[in-house]
């Protein structure tokens, strides 16, 4: 439902606050630190199979320098 | 707003801070490409990466916790009593207190037709956020865990920095009253902090391989793209002109805050005591010089070290930079440069500290230099316009130099790097600094260049 349905009646009430879903603020919240929070655990994840799959190449240090791109 | 004047000084502190989070968005940029430049080709979208993902998540643990912190910290707590309701714990009320102005979960912390100031002040204080967590993203490039970082910015740009802030840079911080701690653009509380967090994450994490030969001496892991360094550094030096805008109340009434008779309009620092733009102008430029020609000296005219000086210097005078004439801002900048360059190369040789972009010497040890010297320049003046206020003293800017870089920036930096690293989660493999943390992306891009260049023949 949305917070104003008429400007004029939100002003001339003193509304201040005009954005949707007021008084949910806490599940959004709860939303956003959970996301928060698996961001890091799927991120971490991802960076160790990353390097282990890259360190079991076992490359040089100037072995980079075959892979540099023209573009 | 009540009528035309009050709704013009109120839109006018809202777009004033509004322009210095855009200018201070420059900051990171120059961050970002001075990183780059100093990395080596074969870890430079890892690098970028690093330091672009503190953006989102200094950002949302800012709006999480950290805006909350600041306002809450400010008596230590037991340390001083609130000015505003006497309070000795966490300051959740008052007016101005954690709970009114950053609960994550309040309507103040939105889009409030009450309120035009929150989250510009609110943003203007991330942006010194992000540079927190940058100052350390530089120290450690090439051989730390993403994931790692991601903890440590969190850290310093979310918790750390904000408890100091709130500590020294508020109008009612007990360091402010108690100390007599005067701290006007953040000589202590962002780069002081931040440095010596970076220290010790770099006591825990270690030299890249092969900074140092086996008998320990260190070599000289330059910047890579010189062109990036510099035109990196400039817009830090741009960004920063934003960032002392940021650091000033733009237009106050000072008439009623200090019982005077009648009004008195001018900016003042985080303080709310006077000083202006244009002065402070003076003073950014003159430190900027005063550490500029220190470097270019000290340093024997190397451009790294050159422009990285500019920036001491002006971190030097910024402690006091809202008071002190322009040729003192210059000297103090000079002289903070000076330390800060044979600081860094003593504790590189004594103790194999691989500090890639000198952000502890340009940040914490001059930052440092900058508390102290403000310590006797400033020493009698108030430390604020309301009663009972310690005045700015030698004794209470040093233990505030000691509280800045060790206790809220060196020692959680070392703690939180000495868990991570015996999790084994703070340094990446061996093998992968060898190769280069870019190496699978840097494969990928040839192969494909090179399926396209077959499809051409």
């Amino acid at each position: 439902m949305a917070t104003v349905t008429s400007w004029v009646e939100t002003l001339n009430a003193g509304e201040t606050v005009i954005y949707p879903f007021v008084g949910t603020e806490w599940l959004w919240l709860i939303i956003a630190i959970a996301f928060w929070i698996v961001w890091h655990v799927r991120s971490s994840a991802s960076e160790t199979e990353e390097n282990d799959e890259l360190a079991s190449k076992g490359k040089g240090s100037d072995d980079y320098k075959s892979n540099i791109a023209n573009w | 707003m009540e009528n035309e004047l009050s709704a013009l000084s109120v839109i006018f502190t809202e777009f004033y801070y509004w322009v210095t989070v855009v200018l201070m968005f420059l900051i990171h940029v120059g961050f970002c490409m001075y990183e780059v430049g100093v990395s080596r080709h074969k870890n430079h979208l890892h690098t970028l990466m690093k330091n672009t993902m503190l953006i989102p998540l200094v950002t949302v643990t800012w709006f999480f916790f950290g805006w909350w912190i600041y306002w809450a910290m400010i008596n230590g707590p037991w340390l001083g009593t609130s000015i505003m309701d006497g309070n000795s714990g966490l300051q959740l009320g008052g007016g101005y207190g954690a709970n009114e102005l950053a609960n994550p979960m309040s309507p103040i912390m939105g889009v409030n037709l009450g309120d035009h100031i929150n989250g510009v002040f609110w943003a203007a204080f991330l942006l010194f956020s992000w540079t927190a967590a940058s100052i350390v993203s530089g120290a450690v490039i090439e051989r730390i865990r993403m994931s790692a970082f991601a903890i440590l910015a969190i850290a310093i740009g979310s918790v750390f920095w904000s408890i100091d802030a709130s500590w020294g840079w508020h109008f009612d911080g007990w360091m402010v009253k108690v100390l007599g701690y005067h701290d006007a653009y953040a000589s202590g509380v962002i780069h002081a902090c931040a440095g010596g967090f970076a220290l010790g994450v770099l006591t825990v994490l270690g030299p890249r391989l092969g900074k140092f030969a086996s008998d320990g001496t260190p070599r000289n892991i330059g910047p890579r793209n010189p062109w990036l360094v510099t035109v990196g550094i400039f817009l830090i030096y741009t960004g920063f002109w934003g960032f002392y805008a940021a650091c000033n109340i733009p237009i106050l009434d000072v008439g009623p805050e200090y019982g005077l008779e009648g009004v008195y309009f001018t900016a003042t620092n985080i303080y709310a005591t006077p000083t202006t733009l244009s002065g402070i102008t003076f003073n950014f430029l003159m430190s900027l010089s005063g550490g500029l020609l220190a470097g270019y000296l000290v340093s024997k005219g190397d451009p790294f070290w050159t422009y990285s000086s500019g920036l001491a210097g002006i971190i030097t005078a910024s402690a006091g930079n809202d008071l002190y004439h322009p040729l003192q801002a210059m000297i103090i900048g000079a002289i903070g440069v000076y330390v800060a360059y044979k600081m860094h190369y003593w504790v590189e040789r004594k103790f194999k500290i691989d500090d890639a972009v000198g952000a502890v010497a340009v940040h914490g040890y001059a930052g440092v230099v900058g508390l102290i010297i403000c310590g006797f320049m400033l020493w009698g003046y108030p430390s604020s316009g309301y009663e009972g206020y310690a005045a700015i003293n030698p004794v209470g800017m040093i233990i505030g130099a000691v509280i800045m870089f060790g206790l809220l920036g060196f020692l959680p930096g070392y703690v939180i790097a000495k868990i991570l690293n015996g999790m084994g989660r703070l340094r990446i493999p061996k093998e992968v600094e060898i190769a280069g943390l870019d190496f699978n992306y840097m494969e990928a891009a040839k192969a494909d260049e090179d399926a396209v260049a077959a499809d051409q023949k």
